[in-house]
């Protein structure tokens, strides 16, 4: 599969602050690439180095297999993390000016942002002044700026920030109908159920530095499979004693014991060895841990 | 990023930054209020004689009531001024004077003294027709040659003589023979209306109906000036001619400030933009599509332009009615070398505007840190005093070719006098210099801080980025 854009061990540092360290990873034609992370992780520094706003301390970035042009921006729709529109001109004369800005001529970015505005369902908002507009619309019509000119390679940093369910959902959907047309989206994010809805691919970033890259199943093995919680009196741990704990995620005191949660590696084996040691199993349960929870885990014990 | 600008993105931002600029309600009104304030510089000098007492130079004529004495040469052979018409005519003014009345009697009947075949006609110009200025009393008197023409004027008698040459019936032109006069005064031609207006009559009448006379009484009068000056007079010890010294040296010095004006304009258009677009989140997006440069090349180019308008406005609206009043005596070579000063200027300052607007955290702190460069570009100004004195002095020169003073300096200088080509050359050759090497420093600032949130960096740090790191 081609990569459309390839990260090679970039490294960023702000003065005493490593903001990215040594990150490697690709992201493929036509898929959905979720680069996932707390604030302040590095996402933005490492897509603004993407999109050559930034220059890598060390290391290169690739788009469409070959270093940064001046002709790649305009197949790149970018909508940053820090954003905003003229607030005192009408939508369709941003819109117009952004599309010109990808290379369109004005008739053409004309034409694009009304089919867009159309698509979204923003239409009525054409000759509105921006400011008269809600923030979850202004949003969207950042977004269509994103999508004049229909570029093959979007990168959006927090795209569901400041939507409400309903136009997350649109935003969602809108995502998904463009992967099927074949574009190629960077998408950058903290909110994992709608990374784990859409993503194909996902990079978990923490501190600067890339903990986990792959596919969704592929990001879940590598930490270890099942996440399991379980109620007894048997002092679990990560041990010989207990090889089938990969690790202990908490433990809290209850009633009838002590509440573990835990990565297992067989959930059986363990049940039936805590038995066997003469202690008291009150419930055992287990399930395929969220994106979330492997985020939460990759970011406490980073490998 | 190899290929790093595109022209087509700078002539974009630039069209939108223009736009943008001149629609602005505050850009509006400055070209609507320029023009007002070149006006009331203009009448400047009429002012400062009605505050200095002075006489009735405003107008070349003697104040409203008094009678002012208009000289006529007739050289033509063809006998073109009617004595009859002529002692009417004084009769009238002096009725007139007298009883307070505006209008000369029997206007009305100039409609009869044309020959058949002209009345249907649309006479040429409202002015050549030969109707009076209420205002003015004046009295016509005939002088029998050039030289007693320019004798009366030297002993003040006549504020104006017409002299009809020989060769008034094939041209038309009349030399008018007028004072030496300072740069307060704003005469045009004091008195041709009721020049032409006697000749017009005198012309008309049956006995004159000859064919070239009636192209004449078409058109009457094409005035060309020239002034009378007086040999023993000492200007120095004249204390109007001192006060209109003065303000011919204020006036274009005044004039060369609007030039320098248009630089502070035009960069604090560059300053609040950059700070309104930080201010609205707009810059990463534009990031997006663009690179720092052509951002900053395209601002620079579009509220350049916006800039000139303005200066364009100035210069048509403002600068041609002085010349044409004589209220400001500056040569086409002058104005445009000043037009040159102010352009390398603004080339000087805009990046490091730009750069102090990536710089600060919103357009109030940009204009504080800006503070630091206008002050420094305008600081000629300062020392006013210094360049009346002598324009050519120590300072003044120095000043002039100094690179972060130059424009507004040389601009000054320009207006003053003469400045030697070399020292011109100087000077436009180090703000070129200095405004290269401020679109390096600018720029790479304006790279660096143009994504910057929350507190102003520290200077060393800028330093850093200028340097590269």
């Amino acid at each position: 599969m081609n990569a459309v854009l390839d990260v090679q061990g970039v490294d960023k540092a702000f003065r005493e602050t490593r903001a990215v360290r040594d990150v490697s990873f690709s992201v493929h034609e036509g898929e959905i690439f979720g680069l996932l992370g707390p604030n302040g992780a590095g996402k933005s520094t490492l897509i603004r180095m993407m999109l050559d706003i930034y220059r890598p301390d060390e290391g290169s970035v690739l788009v469409f297999g070959h270093r940064m042009e001046r002709g790649d921006l305009d197949r790149i729709g970018y909508l940053p993390e820090e954003r905003g529109l003229y607030r005192k001109r009408k939508v369709i004369q941003v819109l117009r000016y952004l599309g010109q800005l990808k290379g369109l001529d004005a008739t053409a970015a004309t034409a694009s942002a009304d089919r867009w505005l159309l698509r979204l369902g923003m239409e009525e908002y054409r000759d509105k002044k921006v400011e008269t507009l809600s923030k979850g619309n202004q949003q969207k019509i950042q977004l269509i700026g994103t999508l004049l000119g229909d570029p093959p390679l979007l990168v959006w940093d927090e795209p569901f920030s400041g939507l409400d369910p309903v136009n997350a959902n649109q935003v969602r959907d809108l995502l998904l109908e463009l992967r099927a047309d074949g574009t190629t989206i960077v998408l950058s994010t903290h909110l994992m159920a709608q990374a784990e809805a859409i993503c194909d691919r996902v990079g978990l970033i923490s501190a600067g530095q890339l903990v986990l890259c792959g596919t969704l199943s592929e990001v879940r093995a590598a930490f270890g499979g099942e996440h399991g919680v379980v109620i007894t009196d048997a002092p679990l741990e990560a041990s010989e004693q207990w090889p089938e704990v990969t690790r202990v995620l908490s433990e809290e005191p209850c009633e009838l014991g002590v509440r573990f949660t835990l990565i297992l590696t067989a959930a059986d084996a363990l049940a039936a060895r805590i038995q066997s040691g003469g202690h008291r199993l009150y419930e055992l349960h287990r399930h395929r841990p969220t994106l979330e929870e492997v985020f939460l885990q990759a970011v406490a014990e980073p490998r | 990023m190899s290929s790093r600008t595109s022209p087509k993105r700078i002539a974009t931002v630039a069209r939108r930054e223009f736009v943008a600029t001149v629609s602005r309600p505050g850009y509006i009104a400055t070209l609507l209020l320029l023009p007002l304030l070149m006006a009331f510089i203009a009448v400047l000098p009429a002012i400062a004689i009605a505050l200095a007492g002075g006489t009735s130079e405003i107008m070349g004529l003697q104040p409203p009531g008094e009678i002012s004495v208009i000289g006529v040469v007739d050289d033509t052979g063809h006998d073109i001024i009617n004595d009859a018409f002529l002692s009417w005519h004084n009769a009238d003014q002096e009725s007139a004077a007298a009883q307070g009345r505006e209008r000369p009697a029997g206007e009305e009947v100039l409609g009869d003294k044309l020959p058949e075949f002209l009345k249907d006609k649309q006479l040429t110009d409202r002015s050549d027709y030969g109707g009076f200025d209420e205002a003015w009393r004046i009295e016509l008197r005939r002088y029998p040659d050039v030289d007693a023409a320019r004798s009366a004027i030297i002993r003040d008698e006549a504020k104006a003589v017409y002299v009809f040459g020989d060769d008034w019936m094939e041209t038309g032109q009349v030399r008018s023979l007028l004072p030496e006069r300072g740069a307060m005064s704003v005469a045009l031609f004091p008195g041709k209306l009721a020049v032409a207006r006697l000749v017009r009559k005198s012309i008309a009448a049956p006995s004159m109906a000859d064919a070239r006379m009636v192209e004449r009484l078409l058109k009457v009068m094409e005035t060309y000036e020239e002034t009378v000056r007086d040999p023993s007079k000492e200007a120095e010890d004249d204390p109007e001619n001192a006060l209109d010294q003065g303000i011919a040296m204020v006036l274009p010095v005044l004039f060369a400030s609007f030039f320098s004006l248009s630089i502070f304009v035009a960069s604090g258009y560059l300053l609040d933009g950059i700070g309104e677009e930080k201010e609205n989140r707009v810059l990463e997006v534009l990031l997006a599509s663009l690179t720092p440069e052509e951002l900053l090349l395209g601002k620079i180019v579009g509220l350049g332009g916006a800039g000139l308008l303005q200066t364009s406005v100035l210069l048509v609206l403002g600068l041609i009615p002085m010349l044409a009043m004589g209220a400001l005596s500056l040569g086409f070579g002058t104005i445009a070398a000043m037009a040159l000063c102010a352009a390398l200027g603004y080339i000087e300052y805009a990046a490091v505007m730009a750069a102090s607007g990536a710089v600060a955290g919103n357009r109030q702190e940009g204009r504080q840190i800006s503070a630091v460069f206008t002050l420094t570009a305008s600081s000629p100004m300062f020392v006013l005093p210094v360049f009346m004195a002598a324009a050519d002095g120590g300072v003044a020169t120095f000043l002039s070719m100094f690179p972060p003073t130059a424009p507004m300096a040389m601009t000054m200088r320009l207006g003053l006098g003469d400045v030697p080509g070399w020292q011109l050359a100087v000077s436009v050759i180090g703000m070129a210099a200095c405004g290269w090497l401020s679109w390096r420093v600018g720029s790479r600032v304006f790279r660096v801080a143009i994504l910057l949130t929350g507190a102003r960096p520290p200077l060393h740090r800028i330093w850093e980025w200028v340097r590269g790191r």
